[in-house]
């Protein structure tokens, strides 16, 4: 018993270190004031600012990283909204064909992305929606898995609140602003967290809808980055760097919520 | 407020199933009604129906004198107390008292008015920026009650709204509950399952079983009086012996038999039409130790099987000599013990009468409204 605990200890900062270590030889890549050499896990110099304004001011990086934040936020903040009030109604409001919808959604949840991806690309392609910010970020706007998730956790408000809302006069939509979005929040804020991560690492959606490089999001950019003498490591590296900052200031604000958001589904409130 | 609350002929249709058919229930104004039943009988939903948070499949309802029938629930002008309160726990006890009115675009200064006014009235003032998750459980039922008031409803519906508290609070918040409604001088709907609540809350009280009124009056009428075995037995606890027992005429008198057991009623008051086979009803408090002072008595002799002291009473339960039982409260350390048989009575004006469709056909309390002395029976 009393030789577990430091033996956890030491097993959990082994795993902490493994953890790190590439974050830890990223940061030495982004460092390195040339391409001349990078073995060994040691620094060899300190450019990393240098690095990272030579990144923000030369090129179309700032482009790109606008473009990101900008696709990332707008599906997300979709998502929510449209999660909120498919998921509320799924679970709270009486109306014909709810049974049939909800199976939409579950069988919706189970379909690979892959799947529906080119048949997206070709309704995107007829309706001339391809090589737009519409169209990078519409199909993203609602998402099965936001509407299921909000759904259960909508299933956690009491009907009786909402009856006394109505006694009180409230009509529908005051229900669903004052009462159910307020007691949703959690729910909300994790389908956000959950799109804008999901979003901003999506590579493949932005590569085959999003030819033109004034669309380019920071997975597209970052694969295919390249200075005139082909791959510039360090540069690149420091172009990474920048690109986890705003998910890791976002999840360290929503953090709270995320956890607790996660673990909702087995526990009831 | 002129009319209180009218339910007309209302049927209430699930598919296939009928939860209740032209159901009639008229509720004062000023009145202070409660209806009682076992769960699934309906109670909730009738009061759903008044609220207008269930549809009705028939029929009308009405709120001081208004057809509310097919009005939105915020437009019937009633305040509802629910079971958990379901007060909004993200918003603080001003925030819930707030809403109704807000909803109702009230000027904000009136707002503020009116919150001022019923937190004074509840004992509230201090509690207004706090949250319900907060408060006490005593706290929140007033918080609950403030909501239906604020916006001067013209009838309250309350859903059982004590039945999730412990014991002593329920006694406390009843009592609150009494005050409220002589102070207000306000029309109460309410639904129990606990028949202490109706029997000491209710101007009147509706006992409603498998979808109907079984009867509706004062709970002394239907303690006295109740119109069917089903009341008689659901209020009232320990519950009310029940003895099958023939009927005979015997010269003016008409002789009940029961086992080895006989009564004898007067037959004036008693109705022509008495069916031949009744079952006999009496109170567990109306079974006295016999005493020989000389009366005309029926003895009732029975064995204890085993009795229950609970401190302020005792509860006798009892085998005659055919087997059957029979359930006796008596005083404190009265009676006698395990196993001893003894000899018990019945006044006469404690029994009543049931016929075979399970209907009430006379009471013994009648004799005691003729002005004719009450002979020991039984």
């Amino acid at each position: 018993m009393r030789i577990g605990r430091p033996l956890t200890a030491v097993a959990l900062i082994g795993f902490v270190a493994l953890m790190l270590l590439p974050l830890y030889s990223m940061i030495v890549l982004a460092s390195a004031p040339d391409d001349g050499d990078l073995s060994g896990l040691g620094f060899h110099g300190f450019a990393l600012f240098d690095n990272i304004g030579q990144i923000m001011t030369d090129g179309r990086f700032p482009r790109y990283l606008m473009n990101s934040v900008l696709i990332a936020s707008a599906v997300s903040v979709l998502d929510v909204a449209i999660s909120a009030a498919a998921g509320y109604a799924l679970a709270r409001l009486r109306f014909p064909g709810r049974a049939a919808l909800l199976n939409l959604v579950v069988i919706a949840l189970s379909l690979t992305p892959a799947v529906v991806m080119i048949p997206v690309f070709v309704m995107l392609s007829e309706i001339g929606w391809l090589n737009s910010y519409q169209g990078l970020i519409a199909p993203f706007a609602a998402s099965a898995l936001g509407v299921f998730l909000v759904r259960q956790f909508a299933l956690g408000i009491p009907v009786q609140m909402l009856h006394a809302a109505r006694v009180d006069g409230a009509s529908e939509l005051r229900i669903f602003l004052r009462i159910a979005v307020p007691l949703l929040r959690p729910a909300l804020l994790t389908v956000l967290l959950l799109q804008f991560l999901a979003q901003w690492d999506n590579l493949i959606w932005p590569l085959i809808a999003a030819s033109e490089q004034e669309l380019w999001t920071l997975p597209l950019a970052l694969s295919s980055f390249e200075g005139e003498h082909g791959i510039v490591y360090h540069l690149q590296t420091a172009a990474a760097l920048i690109s986890i900052l705003p998910p890791l200031v976002l999840f360290s604000f929503l953090q709270r919520y995320y956890v607790s958001g996660l673990t909702l589904g087995g526990v009831k409130r | 407020m002129t009319d209180g609350i009218r339910v007309e002929q209302v049927t209430k249709r699930y598919g296939n199933q009928v939860l209740f058919a032209d159901i009639d229930l008229h509720v004062q104004d000023g009145e202070f009604l409660v209806i009682v039943g076992p769960s699934g009988c309906g109670k909730s939903t009738l009061m759903r129906i008044v609220a207008g948070i269930e549809p009705v499949s028939s029929g009308r309802v009405t709120v001081g004198g208004r057809d509310v029938t097919h009005a939105h629930p915020g437009d019937r002008g009633i305040g509802m107390v629910f079971q958990d309160y379901a007060l909004y726990p993200h918003l603080s006890v001003e925030g819930n008292l707030a809403f109704g009115l807000r909803a109702h675009h009230v000027p904000k200064d009136v707002i503020r008015q009116r919150i001022a006014d019923t937190g004074e009235a509840l004992g509230l003032t201090d509690q207004l920026k706090k949250r319900p998750g907060q408060l006490s459980g005593g706290q929140r039922q007033r918080v609950a009650l403030g909501r239906a008031m604020i916006r001067e409803p013209a009838a309250y519906l309350m859903d059982e709204p004590l039945s999730n508290l412990d014991a002593a609070l329920r006694v406390q918040m009843r009592a609150e509950l009494i005050e409220f409604h002589r102070r207000t001088k306000g029309t109460v709907l309410y639904v129990t399952h606990d028949q202490v609540e109706a029997m000491t809350m209710g101007d009147r009280v509706a006992v409603l079983n498998e979808g109907e009124f079984a009867q509706i009056g004062t709970p002394t009428d239907i303690y006295e009086r109740p119109a069917t075995v089903f009341v008689a037995t659901f209020l009232g606890s320990p519950r009310m012996n029940l003895l099958g027992a023939t009927v005979r005429p015997f010269e003016e008198e008409v002789e009940l038999t029961s086992g080895e057991l006989t009564w004898r009623l007067p037959r004036k008051g008693l109705p022509a039409d008495l069916p031949e086979s009744v079952r006999i009803g009496f109170r567990p408090e109306s079974v006295h130790m016999r005493v020989d002072d000389g009366t005309p008595a029926y003895p009732l002799a029975a064995t204890v099987s085993y009795r229950e002291n609970l401190g302020n009473e005792s509860i006798l339960h009892l085998r005659d000599s055919t087997g059957r039982a029979i359930v006796a409260r008596l005083p404190p350390r009265t009676g006698p013990r395990d196993g001893e048989p003894a000899t018990f009575q019945v006044p006469l004006a404690d029994l009543h009468l049931f016929g075979p469709d399970g209907r009430a056909c006379w009471h013994g309390i009648e004799l005691a409204a003729d002005g004719q002395p009450l002979p020991w029976s039984a």
